[in-house]
């Protein structure tokens, strides 16, 4: 009979089918856990790998954002929240540092590291301030640390005396790291950084130049030769080579696509001048090198009444003031506003007069280099034509001969105090009360 | 949604995306950052060579020397010596006058000595001969010697010359072919404590009808005032003008031709290079324009009876850009915009750019040295002798000039530098007020492809064949003789003026409008650096075209003449007031 070999098959079949679609969903359920947490892991690791390219490119901002990305994946890892920690402090982010860094004490991460990066935010956060330069440089050198300075506590040293304006200490720790790692390109490019704003131009392309030899494509090393090759050379061939090879890594840095626009101006192109320095400030309308360009391309080519429009922008922005002045005095003068002329072509004179004065008083320091007041009349003399970055290296000067220096103490105070680094602010009360006397 | 319109939609969407973007990067306005421009400068437009080094087969051998073998680093030794070319023989060739310089001399090497100056006649077709001795001028050297100006002083119708150089200078008048030194009781006395004279300009400043004389002098350096300066590398080298003391500059005015008194009522001293006499406001007075070396340019206004007003700031002449004065050394001017106007340029130090100044009327000018391509060349030059010259005779002036370091071991390492040679690029037709000028020193010619010591340079036609032939000064080096051997598509006429008085018209203008396009060109005091240029100007014609010179003498008197009295392709003669022209050579 045909029916007598049919009846165990649709039992079979439920429950197979059952079976069958619970596995499935298991499966799926599973699959969907294994991706996610593969996606989850693969997310996370590129996060890592992308914060540390990022921290190799010294970009803490993004770095951050990417280590912070990787928590959110996987939130107690102590050994990013150490690296976060690290690169917050170096990025200035303090705080979060120290928020970071009490984790990874909880988190039970090497206790002896955390103890040392809480002593290296505090030195960093504090500037330094109050350790004497031989009391670091034994901390440096200490044999027991290890046999050799650590190039951790050198960059610490290095950016807490640079954001204090203390420069030549500064460079003093990239001397020594450099005394031991001749080959690391980062003390190179920070020490070229800070020749440069001590006008000391040829030790700065020569630490630029060096770090090329590693990192041919390093942005601010290029930036950096390009500004010398234009300020001091007017070599505009290789001044704009530079500049393009520093945008093509960084396309958006105004300061690259300003030095562009420089070259392409003293070449005479100011149409292509023009619109670089356009773009920069459609970036940044207050961006006082841009302006001052544009406002002197305009002046060039006659066009008087936006001439003016970027001069004021420029001189409210804190542009070289004898420059401005005098590129002022004429556009006034050739739009027939004597007046103005007149009151600006007497600045210009007036400013002309102190730089005269200071060129003198500077040769006059450089004659007595012990003598403290020397040292303080040159930046006495700077302030007074608006150098006071300048100003405060004299001051700062004038203080490493004498200590007490009231009138170099007073004019620091006055400068940390017109800063916006809110890190300063304790600066200048410090040279507050030093100058007020014992 | 099937696949295939999934992956239709997914590429349309980049499709569009990058469209879009690349629109965004090429659109006007939208240049991105990294944008290659296009290259202003180098335009090779001209077929070389402009000049022809013909020195060797000329007979003129000179060379300028300043004594630097004694190896004192003296600022002196820095400043090397200029070159006059004038007719002084009436023969209608261009003569060349060459200061020699000087030596130390003594057990101490500290007696100033002078090397020889040396006159070289013009024998035609190029060949010259020394008649130094012939003609009255001193055989041996009889002073630290510079610059030379040469000017008709006494209105008799011969130019006359005057010699600068360290401790006095030396006025020669010209009698007849024949130099008589007349420096004694010339009262060309020192306005200051020390004499140190480089460049001088003649023009009539006070309207009397006789040339009048400015005399720019230097530092009041000495072997007692002679401080140790380090250049590169810490090696002794020479110092810079800014460690002296400048020394005034002197105002001569013209007692009728037999004399000369001292007024130097508001003229100011400064380390002067180069001196440049012109009608720079238009108002029909000679004006001064004084190029310093790492002080303030001066611009002296005319108001009348040679009372001037110092300007230079003012009028935007005094520095750069910024206001920052230059080591400047030579000066020239011209209309080389077309407005009409003379504009002035600058030949400045390493460091700097050379300065053009464009003249907007009303006694402004505006720095314009990066829009007319001036600045393209950089900053390594230090420039001496200039002029503006329309080497390929096109109507609108170009420009030579004579580079060379001061220093013994300068920083770029290289003391002798390559000359310029600019090309107007203006044509018939552009708007007044806008020039640009093109590096064509690559078509120069020989001279221009290997570096020299230039200093002083002066511009004239040496063989009369309508094309500027330019004379070099190098410090150490001879003596070149460039001529110009370019061939231009332009006809010219050359115009040689006399003025009633006086017989030197400085300060006349001369327009001539040939259809729609108009030339204008002045005779000019000084100029360049420590020389001397031929009086005479050429201006260029189109071939056949009709054309009318007008000629406002510094009297006031206008003149006019058509293509049909002047002609062309040659020299002629306008005497003041006379209704014709005179063949050239004429007195």
């Amino acid at each position: 009979m045909e029916t007598a070999n049919r009846a165990p098959r649709p039992f079979i079949k439920r429950r197979s089918f059952r079976f069958v679609a619970a596995a499935l969903v298991l499966i799926g359920i599973g699959s969907a856990i294994v991706a996610y947490t593969v996606r989850a892991n693969r997310a996370a690791e590129r996060s890592r790998a992308q914060a540390d390219q990022a921290i190799e490119r010294l970009e803490f901002s993004k770095a951050i954002e990417h280590l912070r990305n990787y928590l959110a994946e996987r939130p107690a890892s102590p050994d990013v929240h150490f690296l976060l920690a690290r690169t917050l402090r170096r990025d200035g982010q303090f705080d979060e540092c120290a928020n970071h860094l009490e984790e990874c004490k909880r988190l039970g991460y090497d206790p002896e590291a955390v103890r040392r990066e809480m002593m290296l935010l505090e030195l960093q956060r504090s500037g330094a301030r109050g350790r004497s330069t031989d009391e670091l440089i034994a901390m440096v050198r200490d044999p027991k640390q290890s046999p050799a300075p650590d190039p951790v506590l050198l960059e610490t040293l290095y950016r807490a005396d640079f954001v204090m304006r203390n420069l030549d200490r500064a460079a003093l720790w990239l001397h020594i790291w450099l005394e031991h790692y001749p080959n690391d390109w980062m003390p190179h490019l920070w020490r070229g950084e800070i020749h440069e704003k001590l006008l000391r131009h040829d030790r700065a392309q020569a630490d630029f130049a060096q770090v090329l030899e590693s990192r041919p494509d390093q942005p601010q090393a290029l930036r950096g030769l390009g500004q010398i090759a234009l300020s001091q050379r007017t070599d505009y061939v290789e001044a704009e080579s530079y500049f393009r090879r520093s945008l093509a890594v960084a396309p958006r840095h105004p300061d690259a696509r300003l030095g562009l626009a420089m070259c392409r101006y003293g070449r005479g192109d100011l149409n292509d001048a023009r619109q670089l320095a356009q773009g920069v400030l459609d970036e940044n309308y207050t961006h006082i090198g841009a302006a001052m360009l544009l406002g002197t391309i305009e002046a060039e080519s006659g066009n008087q009444d936006e001439a003016l429009r970027w001069l004021r922008v420029a001189e409210k922005g804190g542009a070289n003031p004898q420059a401005v002045c005098y590129q002022l005095a004429q556009v006034f003068r050739r739009t027939g506003q004597t007046a103005d002329a007149d009151r600006y072509e007497r600045k210009f004179t007036e400013l002309r007069d102190t730089q005269r004065a200071i060129d003198a008083a500077t040769r006059g320091a450089q004659r007595e280099p012990n003598n403290a007041d020397r040292q303080a009349e040159v930046g006495r003399l700077c302030l007074a034509v608006g150098q006071s970055d300048l100003a405060a290296q004299w001051f700062l000067k004038a203080l490493t001969i004498d200590p007490n220096h009231r009138s170099s103490h007073a004019a620091l105070a006055d400068y940390f105090a017109r800063q916006t680094d809110p890190r300063l602010a304790g600066r200048a009360e410090f040279h507050r009360k030093k100058a007020s006397g014992p | 949604m099937s696949l295939s319109r999934t992956r239709l939609a997914l590429f349309s969407t980049l499709f569009l995306i990058t469209t879009v973007s690349c629109q965004r990067a090429t659109a006007p306005g939208h240049t991105p950052a990294t944008s290659v421009p296009s290259e202003p400068g180098d335009d090779v437009s001209v077929r070389g060579p402009v000049f022809a080094d013909v020195t060797a087969a000329s007979g003129l051998a000179f060379t300028y020397r300043n004594g630097e073998d004694a190896d004192h680093q003296a600022i002196l030794e820095s400043l090397g010596g200029g070159v006059a070319l004038f007719d002084y023989d009436h023969d209608g060739l261009l003569d060349i006058f060459l200061p020699g310089g000087g030596y130390f001399d003594g057990p101490d090497k500290k007696k100033f000595r002078g090397h020889p100056n040396r006159l070289f006649r013009n024998l035609g077709e190029w060949k010259f001969r020394d008649v130094t001795a012939d003609c009255g001028l001193p055989i041996d050297g009889p002073f630290y010697s510079h610059g030379a100006a040469a000017s008709d002083y006494d209105n008799d119708g011969w130019t006359d010359l005057l010699v600068t150089g360290y401790g006095r200078l030396a006025l020669y008048r010209n009698d007849k072919g024949h130099f008589v030194d007349v420096t004694a009781n010339s009262g060309l006395k020192d306005p200051g404590a020390m004499h140190w004279s480089t460049s001088a300009g003649w023009g009539d400043l006070n309207a009397d009808g006789w040339p009048d004389l400015l005399v720019v002098h230097y530092v009041n350096w000495s072997f007692q005032n002679h401080p140790a300066c380090d250049g590169a590398n810490k090696k002794p080298d020479i110092c810079s003008p800014s460690l002296f003391e400048p020394l005034p500059h002197a105002l001569y005015l013209n007692q009728t031709g037999k004399n000369f008194t001292l007024q130097s009522n508001g003229i100011k001293a400064g380390p002067g290079l180069g001196v440049l006499l012109a009608d720079l406001d238009g108002d029909g007075r000679n004006d001064i324009y004084v190029a310093n070396d790492r002080t303030d340019n001066y611009l002296y206004i005319n108001r009348g009876m040679a009372a001037f007003e110092e300007i230079g700031l003012r009028a935007g002449v005094s520095g750069d850009e910024a206001g920052r004065p230059g080591g400047s050394m030579g000066v020239d001017a011209a209309d080389c915009d077309g407005s009409g106007r003379l504009s002035l340029f600058v030949t400045n130090f390493a460091g700097e750019e050379h300065a053009l100044y464009l003249n907007q009327g009303a006694s402004r000018f505006t720095y314009s040295s990066r829009v007319a391509g001036i600045a393209a060349i950089g900053r390594r030059f230090v420039g001496f002798g200039t002029g503006f010259i329309d080497f390929d005779r096109d109507g609108a002036p170009d420009l030579f000039i004579a580079n060379g370091h001061v220093l013994r071991r300068p920083a770029s390492g290289a003391r002798n530098q390559d000359a310029i040679l600019f090309r107007s690029l203006r044509n018939t037709g552009d708007p007044a007020g806008r020039v640009r000028f093109a590096n064509v020193s690559a078509a120069g010619g020989d001279y221009f492809k290997t570096t020299h010591m230039g200093r002083g340079a002066a511009f004239g036609d040496l063989d009369n064949d309508g094309r500027i032939d330019i004379v070099v000064s190098h410090t150490n080096e001879p003596v070149v003789l460039l001529r110009n051997v370019f061939e231009p598509k332009s006809e010219w006429i050359g115009i040689s003026l006399i003025g009633k008085a006086p017989k030197d018209p400085v300060g006349a203008v001369l327009t001539l409008n040939e259809g729609d396009r108009r030339q204008v060109q002045t005779i000019k005091g000084g100029g360049s650096y420590m020389s001397s240029s031929d009086p005479r100007l050429v201006f260029a014609l189109a071939a056949g075209a009709n054309y009318r010179l007008t000629v406002r003498w510094p009297s006031g008197q206008v003149q006019s003449f058509d293509d049909a009295a002047l002609g062309r392709n040659r020299y002629v003669a306008i005497q003041e007031g006379e209704n014709a022209p005179r063949p050239f050579p004429t007195r």
